[in-house]
């Protein structure tokens, strides 16, 4: 009989070390769900914040098309390393100074003030350049 | 909700074509002998005063870096970043896909350019 109550009082003090145990390592698993609940609750109100933005239907539609829209990345390029000293030809060339008869110079200033508004713009340049060519009688 | 993923995924490959575009386009030039400097674009975190309403977290950014050839110099970087501000198409691209800083750095170091996109891009006045 005492053999059986020492037993029993082993066997509770061993229920006790493995309860303490487990709820330290509950205690550890609590933190890292409520850890997650705290970001999950944090992007739920980043994304509503988000959804706030109200757009109107043309802003939408613009936004939608340059989206979807292609961009020429060897205009780009040749803008980025071609386009400075094309600039500065072609202002030199077409510059409305250079040409007294009162036709021509309104041609020329209406194509130098383009060629100012698109200096950073390689393919718009050679176009202006041709209509240059063509439409003041120069050689560039 | 299968909209909104598919718009996800849809907003992701365009991004990662863009970035594609740009490396293929400026290493094209590069080997053609166009381009004395190689340029790399590069999506980093940007910068969070330039944020807007479509900026993506923690990649906000679209870096162009230099990374081999002549050095460049601060002018030149200024050139490189007022040409990509000056196509206003890529600019609305460029924020429409969650980008809001432009930034332009050189071979060496961490220095650089850095534009906030919002005040280049002309769609409407909703990017505050």
């Amino acid at each position: 009989m005492k053999q059986i109550l020492l037993q029993i009082i082993s066997d509770s003090s061993k229920m006790t070390t493995i309860k303490s145990k487990s709820s330290l390592t509950e205690n550890y698993w609590f933190w890292i769900a409520a850890a997650e609940l705290g970001l999950i609750l944090f992007l739920i109100a980043k994304l509503r914040q988000k959804q706030k933005v109200m757009l109107d239907s043309t802003t939408k539609e613009l936004l939608n098309k340059s989206k979807n829209s292609n961009v020429d990345m060897d205009n780009l390029m040749n803008s980025i390393n071609k386009s400075r000293e094309l600039y500065k030809l072609l202002s030199t060339k077409c510059h409305p100074d250079r040409f007294l008869e009162e036709n021509i110079n309104k041609k020329a200033s209406e194509i130098f003030q383009e060629i100012s508004k698109n200096q950073r713009n390689y393919n718009r340049l050679l176009e202006l350049k041709e209509i240059a060519q063509t439409e003041l009688n120069i050689t560039i | 909700m299968w909209h909104r993923l598919i718009d996800w995924f849809g907003e992701v490959r365009e991004r990662y074509n863009l970035v594609r575009d740009f490396n293929k386009a400026a290493k094209n030039s590069f080997i053609a002998g166009q381009a004395p400097t190689l340029l790399e674009a590069r999506v980093t975190i940007g910068s969070s005063e330039f944020k807007h309403a479509f900026s993506k977290f923690l990649a906000g950014g679209f870096r162009i870096k230099a990374l081999s050839g002549k050095p460049l110099q601060k002018s030149e970087l200024i050139e490189i970043g007022k040409v990509v501000l000056d196509n206003e198409e890529l600019v609305r691209k460029l924020v429409a896909l969650g980008w809001d800083t432009l930034e332009v750095h050189d071979v060496k170091g961490y220095h650089g350019c850095k534009w906030a996109l919002k005040n280049y891009a002309k769609i409407g006045g909703f990017l505050q």
